[in-house]
């Protein structure tokens, strides 16, 4: 195995120096972890936020209701429906004949004088089909819509899933406003600490002339700028992690009267482990390739002269 | 232990620093680098220390051809040559242990280890009773000492020291002379440069002369 450039315990040392170093500086040092945690909040908040909201659409109660529209001629409504009952999913099927339907229109939507004129029934026979509440996801209601629109006895098939696509497409967008976000926002993480660390290292300046004159590999003299910017990284993180369970916990006290309408189990999901992990590995990720980059650009400039 | 072979330096547009420099110190010897200022013996040392590299001919130390050293093998050179400057660049963020411990921590060595070392070259040097001070306290002979120390702590084959009293009143910079000197009698091979011509005389050593990038011994 190739041995360490740094062995373990000059990592514990230099580790323990560099949190000395920041904790030395408290306001500067806070000033940069605040500045991070909100730019690694923001994206993380929207993640959450669309994450609930695809919850709360698979959650919503589908209006579960086919209407299935006959053809005027040769069917037989007996057969149809028991074809329809040995569907899956569906729990129930009322068939409403064309009489009935004249007399319903008649009776709820005062068409009656308008109805009357003409000389056949225009209304065509139908089922009402209930599709057990198990299978009411978006995917199903379309899957049994499909099959039996399919059927030469069927003329049309409707039901109201369009709201529900449009909610899906509007959770969509701000899934992937948050992809973008997440994306700039993690671009001005790794500039705001290869800045801090590129003025770190002018500083240093000095220090970093004498390590290398006394025989300091850059390894040995990047070290501590990485781990500076991997703790500043790691700390905006979890400063980000507080801001956004602070705000969902004070969303969910507030949300949770408006939420009582219509669904009362339904919660926002606060961050989980997984979710608090990725964030840490997130912030800890830029923070090291802020400062490695930052590092690398000025460690040649620097040297004994 | 230090070869320079028909050795020149020419800074981009500058005259030659140096030109057709050929010396060899044997180990264990101690010369003088003489000269006015920019005669080249600042240039002579960053050459073997890799700070500078020869536009023409060879340098050897220890029997490695350092001419055209990779980057990344200089830290282990230079590890193995001890350096002391006229303004002897210490840190003035750190005490007089951590200073001289630098030289140690950037080679790895574990903490355990390094107390006991440094606080036998302090000793050497004589600056055992500053060790918790910052350089700003010290004076300029103490400050030059603790740079000695920092250059010493590695037990270096060689040791070259670039007008290290060129501060200093006749005194101080005697002893600092003195020192050098005891070190060449434990072994170490030593290089000094100074415009100061009375001290090859005064300890009885040779001098090598540099005048316009040229050498005369």
């Amino acid at each position: 195995m190739k041995p360490l450039r740094v062995p373990l315990r000059q990592h514990r040392e230099i580790l323990g120096e560099v949190i000395g170093r920041l904790l030395r500086q408290p306001v500067a040092t806070l000033m940069t972890v605040v500045v991070l945690a909100a730019a690694l909040a923001l994206p993380a908040a929207l993640l959450l936020i669309t994450d609930n909201l695809e919850r709360l659409a698979e959650r919503f109660e589908e209006p579960g209701k086919l209407s299935v529209f006959l053809v005027h001629e040769g069917i037989n409504p007996k057969a149809l429906e028991d074809r329809l009952r040995g569907l899956d999913g569906v729990a129930n099927v009322r068939y409403v004949g064309p009489e009935q339907a004249l007399e319903e229109a008649t009776s709820l939507l005062g068409l009656g004088e308008a109805l009357e004129g003409l000389p056949d029934n225009p209304l065509p026979g139908s089922f009402e089909v209930t599709i057990s509440p198990q299978q009411r996801a978006p995917a199903r209601m379309a899957a049994v819509a499909d099959t039996v629109s399919a059927w030469s006895a069927v003329d049309q098939v409707q039901y109201d899933r369009r709201w529900v696509e449009r909610f899906q497409a509007v959770v969509g967008f701000l899934r992937q406003t948050g992809g973008v976000s997440a994306v700039l926002l993690g671009a001005v993480v790794v500039l705001i600490i290869g800045n801090t660390i590129r003025l770190a290292v002018l500083n240093r300046r000095r220090e970093i002339e004498v390590i290398k004159m006394i025989g300091g590999t850059d390894a040995f003299v990047r070290l501590p700028f990485v781990y500076t910017g991997l703790i500043q990284g790691v700390a905006g993180a979890l400063l980000a992690a507080v801001l956004v369970a602070g705000a969902l916990a004070v969303l969910n006290i507030s949300l949770a009267d408006l939420i009582a309408h219509y669904d009362t189990r339904f919660r926002l999901r606060g961050p989980d482990g997984s979710y608090f992990a990725v964030l840490l590995l997130v912030g800890a990720g830029l923070g090291w390739l802020g400062s490695r980059l930052a590092v690398g650009r000025h460690l040649r400039d620097i040297e004994p002269a | 232990m230090l070869t320079l072979d028909r050795v020149s330096k020419r800074y981009p547009h500058g005259q030659a620093a140096l030109q057709g420099v050929s010396l060899a110190l044997e180990p264990g010897s101690m010369h003088f680098l003489t000269g006015h200022s920019g005669a080249g013996k600042s240039t002579l040392l960053k050459l073997a220390t890799a700070i500078e590299r020869p536009s023409g001919g060879r340098v050897v130390i220890g029997g490695d051809d350092i001419t055209s050293i990779p980057r990344r093998r200089i830290p282990y050179l230079r590890r193995a040559i001890g350096t002391v400057f006229q303004d002897h660049k210490l840190l003035f963020d750190r005490t007089v242990y951590d200073n001289v411990a630098l030289a140690l921590q950037v080679r790895n060595f574990p903490r355990s280890k390094i107390t006991g070392r440094v606080q036998a070259v302090l000793a050497r040097v004589g600056l055992e009773r500053h060790r918790d001070k910052y350089p700003i306290t010290l004076s300029g002979g103490e400050q030059q000492r603790v740079a000695i120390a920092r250059a010493l702590v590695n037990k270096p084959d060689l040791l070259l020291a670039d007008e290290p009293t060129g501060n200093l009143d006749k005194q101080l910079g005697d002893e600092i002379m003195d020192l050098f000197y005891e070190f060449h009698q434990f072994g170490m091979t030593v290089l000094v440069a100074t415009h100061d011509l009375s001290q090859p005389q005064r300890l009885g050593l040779p001098q090598l002369q540099l005048q316009r990038g040229t050498l005369f011994s």
